[in-house]
């Protein structure tokens, strides 16, 4: 009776029916509330279901407190607070999953993820090669082994196991979009937009896939190529590693210009326009991407709500901002300027409206965008009333100068 | 006797039937149907042919209000053991309580026969009362009990009088063991449906009309009964559709959930799903409806288990009609996630039609709030412009709009010492502002299958509905 209700919820899991296979782990529980297999089973019934991750984490613990000793539990509980972003504690669940059992391959592709989520790349892939160690066939191992080769830039390599992945299973959408990453890597846009397809067409549903194709759509720009291949360098780098990189551009900037402005101060003043707009670009390259998408027929229909809502307020702040400001370069219309920098610089803020998981984050920067661009219209405004324009658009600036910095607080982006 | 002593007894010999006989007759007796009940079911585990067992289930089902069931079991016992007097007093008791004089008349005449000490005369009273002057012997004898949910006059025309005539009420045990809802006559037809004209021409096409016209149909290649799945967000109607196409083929409809094919142990899920299909052959013309299709007929490549798979062959097994003709079984799916349905499932003979049921269009919605207006102290009510402003809401949606509003004018009502305050027009539509319509989540997702998995255009109504189509 026991294992057959157990065995149900697993029936009814493997279903995608996830409430139904939660009740009857529950109702299971509640006459053997002492079964580390069944809050096991919640646990990962849990883990299934959209916004469950903490329940999840509090049935797997339960689990783990009936059943110390079992590393498949443990290497459970690693998953769960990796669901929840939890990196340190998952990688300290995984190490005693491999404690327990050296030879559980479970717990090393935990200890693997735990490391990608604090991007130590190579930690990972030297884990998740433990996993293929004890079990070659570990489809989900050789997949993991694959990205994390390629954020390293190893994409040779990464092409190397995601073919044989495929070799083994032509229809595993996980490595069709593997395939795809490796090709936008390598800058095959064309090729890549085929494999996210066809992993889409598998499995509609996979995120992964769609943010690649979403990728791959947006290369059609040529500043976003330029953009992708930045992110993309970058993001084989640690968290250290980065800022190293961008405060040495930063340094090197510096020298840079006041070596040209020895020459030739226009020179100067292109390479700070430069600089800014790269430096501006990163904020601005995923909204402006959405906007792209917004204006193409076909890919328009790979965004979704938030994107097609972000992919307005930054595009249409940045781009119709340029526009005002190229007005404003006409000698009778200068009174625009303002605003059309007011316009760009709100972008910025903007940025962090539409796909900012927190509300809090949310609200104050879609407030600063709001007065970003009201300050510009004001400066509009006072030319028309009081003859002169306020100048109110450096505040504007300001604001996004703040904006950049209290971005940093990760309670206002999650 | 005391109760806590036999149950006491019962812990030490826990499989004897004789004492859960006498637990279960106590509990009766205090009314203590629930574990009366499981006393009994216990009981027929061990003797699945006890005709006592079987007569304690009825009464207790009749206690509990469960006329038709307790009828039904009835029926079976004085059908299998024509000599059990009980059975056929208590059948005369339930007969009464539903007008029928004249067959509760012959049941009782029948009882007294049997054994002259069961005389009641205030039961022979409300007999008379009910119409029951004179015995109706046909209705014992000859035809069974033509209960509204369980049968009718036609369904039984053609049943000889030795063994066939056992089928009917024999099936209604077994329907209601399987836990399945059998109706030999559904009172649902699409006039019943307000709107959704589409989707009752597209089942027209095709399913009314190939079972009325085969001749026609098949000139064109197209042929009679097989598989039809209905798809869309949930509680847009699905299930009433189908109850409603089978009232239009004047059929049998016999109403499968998934979890009367689960509900035992999993080995027995194949044989219970043969059972199933074994009904509905033997009640043809049948609809046969199964609800939440995508978990019966999952994709394999979803599952982990082998036990999943072979549930899903013998599903497959009965759609081919391997072990029996499905001619005249008419067998519809329902689902809400018809991307987790297995493509064997679709294929040529199985499920190849498929039928989308959109959320309700502005007539389905007006009718729905009609229909809800009706049961309360609703005012100033334009249920068209109610209809314009819920567009995409399904009808649970609709329902608890009109709880919001209800919630509301009673809270006033209690604030105003119980007077009743009525429910306006502009309430409901004040409600329906803090409903986001249930349908849009299903639409997110159904949106990327008809994006992206839409080879051979089975999501094609999706995009003409999310106006996406190229």
């Amino acid at each position: 009776m026991e294992s057959n209700q157990i065995e149900q919820a697993r029936f009814l899991r493997d279903r995608h029916r996830y409430e139904e296979s939660e009740a009857m782990l529950l109702t299971y529980l509640s006459a053997f509330p002492d079964s580390a297999e069944g809050h096991c089973e919640l646990a990962l019934t849990r883990m299934s279901m959209d916004g469950r991750e903490k329940q999840a984490l509090e049935s797997i613990e339960n689990a783990i407190g009936l059943a110390p000793d079992n590393a498949w539990m443990q290497a459970v509980r690693s998953f769960a607070l990796c669901d929840l972003d939890k990196w340190d504690r998952a990688l300290k669940s995984a190490n005693e999953a491999i404690a327990i059992d050296a030879m559980c391959d479970l717990a090393w592709v935990a200890q693997a993820r735990s490391y990608a989520g604090k991007e130590k790349w190579k930690d990972a892939e030297s884990a998740i090669r433990k996993a293929l160690e004890i079990d070659p066939n570990n489809s989900q191992a050789n997949n993991l082994l694959s990205v994390y080769l390629r954020v390293q830039g190893k994409t040779q390599e990464a092409s190397k196991f995601t073919d044989l992945q495929l070799s083994q299973d032509a229809e595993d959408p996980f490595a069709l979009s593997n395939a795809g990453w490796t090709k936008l890597h390598e800058s095959k846009y064309k090729e890549a937009e085929q494999l996210f397809l066809e992993a889409l067409r598998l499995d509609p549903e996979q995120e992964y896939a769609r943010q690649g194709l979403r990728e791959a759509y947006k290369t059609r720009s040529l500043f976003y190529r330029i953009y992708l291949k930045w992110a993309l360098f970058m993001q084989r780098f640690e968290g250290g590693s980065q800022t190293l990189i961008i405060l040495s551009l930063f340094i090197g900037y510096k020298v840079f210009q006041k070596y040209l402005n020895d020459i030739n101060p226009a020179l100067a003043i292109t390479l700070a326009l430069v600089y800014m707009l790269f430096i501006f670009w990163v904020w601005l390259a995923s909204g402006v991407g959405h906007f792209i998408l917004l204006l193409d027929k076909r890919a328009r229909l790979s965004l979704n709500k938030p994107e097609k809502l972000d992919g307005s307020l930054v595009g249409g702040s940045f781009l119709g901002g340029l526009a005002i400001m190229l007005m404003g370069l006409i000698p009778s219309l200068d009174h625009f300027m303002g605003m059309g920098i007011a316009m760009v610089v709100s972008a910025i803020p903007l940025s962090l409206v539409a796909l900012n998981e927190s509300k809090v984050g949310k609200f104050l920067f879609g407030l600063f965008g709001v007065l970003g661009i009201s300050l510009g219209v004001l400066n509009v405004i006072t030319f028309y009333t009081i003859g002169k324009t306020g100048d109110f658009f450096y505040l504007s600036i300001l604001i996004a100068f703040l904006t950049t910095w209290i971005a940093m607080i990760p309670g206002l982006r999650r | 006797m005391d109760l806590n002593a036999l149950q006491a007894a019962l812990a030490a010999s826990p499989e004897n039937v004789p004492l859960l006989v006498l637990i279960a007759k106590q509990h009766l007796e205090n009314f203590e149907i629930e574990k009366a009940t499981k006393h009994l079911e216990d009981a027929l585990k061990l003797e699945p042919e006890n005709q006592e067992i079987q007569y304690l289930l009825a009464k207790g089902m009749s206690l509990d209000g469960k006329i038709s069931l307790a009828m039904v079991r009835l029926e079976a016992i004085c059908q299998k053991s024509p000599e059990y007097a009980d059975a056929w007093l208590l059948r005369a008791s339930l007969l009464v309580t539903e007008n029928d004089g004249r067959a509760a008349r012959s049941c009782y005449e029948k009882a007294i026969e049997l054994n002259p000490d069961l005389k009641n005369d205030k039961l022979l009273k409300d007999i008379i009362k009910a119409g029951g002057e004179t015995a109706d012997r046909s209705a014992d004898l000859e035809k069974d009990r033509d209960d509204a949910q369980f049968g009718n006059e036609n369904d039984y025309s053609e049943l000889n009088d030795d063994s066939d005539d056992i089928i009917p009420s024999l099936d209604g045990v077994m329907a209601h063991d399987l836990e399945v809802d059998l109706q030999l006559q559904t009172e649902k037809s699409f006039k019943d449906i307000g709107g959704m004209e589409d989707v009752k021409e597209e089942i027209r096409m095709k399913i009314i009309y190939p079972l009325q016209k085969p001749e026609l149909f098949s000139k064109y290649g197209k042929s009679a009964g097989g598989g039809v799945m209905l798809y869309g967000p949930p509680g847009c109607g699905k299930t009433l559709m189908s109850l409603a196409t089978a009232g239009e083929i004047k059929s049998t409809f016999l109403n499968v959930g998934l979890h009367q094919v689960l509900n035992m142990y999993i080995g027995e899920s194949e044989s219970r799903l043969h059972e199933i299909f074994e009904l509905a052959r033997r009640h043809k013309p049948c609809v046969l409806f199964f609800d939440e299709i995508d978990a019966l007929a999952a994709d394999r490549r979803d599952m982990r288990q082998s036990g999943g798979r072979f549930l899903i062959n013998q599903f497959l097994n009965e759609l081919d009609g391997a072990k029996a003709e499905n001619d005249g079984v008419l067998i519809l799916g329902a689902t809400n996630a018809p991307w987790h349905v297995d493509n064997a499932f679709l294929r040529p003979g199985r499920f190849d039609r498929v039928i989308f049921v959109p959320p309700p269009d502005l007539k389905a919605r007006s009718e729905i709030a009609r229909i809800y207006s009706k049961e309360k102290p609703v005012v100033q009510f334009d249920e068209k412009e109610f209809a314009k402003k819920t567009e995409g809401f399904s009808g649970a949606d609709i329902k608890s709009a009109f709880e919001r509003a209800t919630e509301s004018a009673l809270m006033e009502a209690m604030k105003k010492g119980g007077e009743v305050v009525p429910i306006t027009g502009k309430s409901l539509i004040k409600s329906t502002k803090s409903i986001r319509p249930s349908t849009r989540k299903w639409f997110d997702s159904a949106k990327n299958y008809a994006l992206y998995a839409n080879q051979d255009g089975l999501y094609d109504d999706i995009l003409e509905y999310l106006k996406m189509n190229k």
